[in-house]
């Protein structure tokens, strides 16, 4: 666990980071990481471009797949990252 | 660290830490009397629930199997099962499992007392009796071994896989490596991070017993057509920052710790080894506390990000804030906050010491806020329909 200014990033592998206070619109937390959307507490930013289809990675695991292109700094949820487990319309994957 | 407490002991051997009277219902056509006799009593746990009737099968085991389970807790110090008397499952049927623990356990059926009045009169006379006998119970000092906790997580938020779960693994690693046992639940929220804990089982039998619990309750979902995203992650979970159902799961099975997964157990039953034990429950708490209780666990910790007051009925429920703001919200029901991690004022390992310093003090009577609020939920998770 790193923590970061306003963020934490839970593993090395994560392609997001969590939120640990509310981050308006256009702050800039580091010199390459410029958040574009208002994030709060809790939810995730996206640290660099997620193709749609690539995985998001958080907890150095996979999380689900982004459903849309995803530009560094926007917040990463519902709107944008879909789970791939539990719907009945798809196979199980056992790993 | 101190790793002895002062319970009570059991005739068959086990221990508990809490001397509760319960009074049951074997079937909701007895809820009213079971109340009654509960009612303006002292150490006496009432146990109402709406099944017990038009059951059959699979589900009509599973519901019994619970019942008794929950009556024969190490907790429990004598018993009175109410039924009515034409009921699928009995009074008579859940006394007879519990007569295994040699606790005093007593069976009333309203429709051979002369209805709800006198069924009440004599309850109430029981009772003199098990007080009397409950009170007469041995205490005496035993190792944290001789615990089962049951570990629950409740109104998740992003905050439950980064502060309090990881620090209930803290104190779960603890006890396993005292030789205690801990029982992760909640097979919902091991989709999407099971592939981590199958490493961890000690055999293969244990990996494809796990395996097959998460693919059955996958499939389950899958059978009924229906998206358990609508369900799980909740609208709760997903305003508190959970996106995705894997994402709520790998923050799940951090309570569990890091020890090998020693035994996957069906709901409600209780575990042959120690250590870290998998039950099959479902995501709704109070019925996986439940099945944990009816499994032998005689406490539960309970990690919550949104909030919730809930607890277990029979076993005393430590409630641990994801967030300092929760903590504060909902004071009342809170027993610790995992929520300085967050702000940097503790860590993760500090935080574990404090859940397990406590679990010991509650083990030896310390009321937790759940007990203070006299909170004692009960819920039975059914597989089958109503015929």
């Amino acid at each position: 666990m790193k923590k970061l200014k306003n963020l934490i990033l839970l593993n090395e592998k994560d392609n997001v980071a969590v939120a640990t206070k509310r981050i308006d619109q256009n702050e800039r937390l580091q010199p390459d990481l410029l958040v574009k959307d208002r994030i709060k507490i809790g939810f995730k930013v996206a640290l660099n471009d997620i193709n749609k289809n690539e995985d998001v990675i958080k907890y150095g695991e996979v999380i689900g797949k982004a459903s849309k292109n995803i530009v560094q700094g926007e917040l990463v949820h519902t709107h944008n990252l879909a789970g791939l487990r539990g719907q009945a319309d798809k196979q199980i994957t056992q790993k | 660290m101190k790793n002895k407490i002062t319970a009570y002991l059991r005739p068959e051997g086990e221990v508990g830490i809490r001397n509760h009277i319960l009074v049951m219902a074997s079937v909701v056509c007895a809820n009213k009397a079971v109340s009654m006799i509960g009612k303006n009593e002292n150490n006496v746990v009432s146990i109402t629930h709406p099944h017990g009737c038009d059951q059959a099968g699979e589900d009509r085991e599973r519901t019994l199997r619970t019942l008794a389970g929950v009556a024969s807790n190490p907790n429990v110090a004598g018993v009175i099962i109410v039924g009515l008397g034409c009921e699928t499952i009995s009074a008579e049927m859940i006394a007879e499992k519990i007569s295994a623990t040699e606790k005093p356990v007593y069976a009333l059926e309203i429709q051979n007392n002369g209805g709800v009045s006198s069924t009440v009169e004599e309850g109430k006379r029981i009772l003199k009796g098990l007080k009397d006998k409950a009170s007469k119970v041995k205490r005496g000092k035993v190792g944290i071994d001789q615990l089962v906790v049951g570990l629950e997580c409740g109104g998740s938020d992003a905050f439950s896989g980064i502060t309090a779960n990881p620090a209930v693994g803290v104190a779960s690693d603890l006890i396993v490596e005292n030789q205690g046992s801990v029982i992760l639940s909640e097979t919902p929220e091991f989709i999407g991070a099971e592939h981590l804990l199958i490493e961890r089982c000690s055999d293969s039998k244990v990996k494809e017993k796990l395996a097959f619990i998460v693919q059955r309750f996958e499939q389950k979902a899958k059978d009924t057509g229906l998206d358990i995203r609508g369900a799980n992650p909740t609208p709760g979970n997903m305003a508190g920052g959970i996106t995705t159902l894997e994402e709520k799961s790998l923050g799940c099975i951090y309570k569990g710790g890091t020890s090998e997964v020693k035994e996957v157990i069906e709901y409600a039953e209780k575990p042959n080894k120690k250590g870290l034990i998998i039950m099959d429950t479902p995501g709704n708490d109070v019925e996986s506390m439940t099945g944990m209780a009816a499994g032998g666990a005689q406490i539960m910790i309970f990690t919550t990000g949104r909030g919730t007051p809930t607890a277990c009925a029979v076993a005393p429920t430590i409630k641990v804030a994801t967030n300092s703001l929760i903590y504060e919200n909902m004071k009342e029901s809170m027993d610790i906050n995992a929520g300085e991690i967050i702000t940097g004022h503790k860590s993760i390992a500090e935080v574990g010491e404090e859940i397990l310093a406590l679990l010991i003090e509650v083990a030896e009577g310390r009321l937790t806020r759940g007990e203070i609020l006299d909170q004692r939920d009960f819920a039975i998770n059914r597989i089958g329909p109503t015929f």
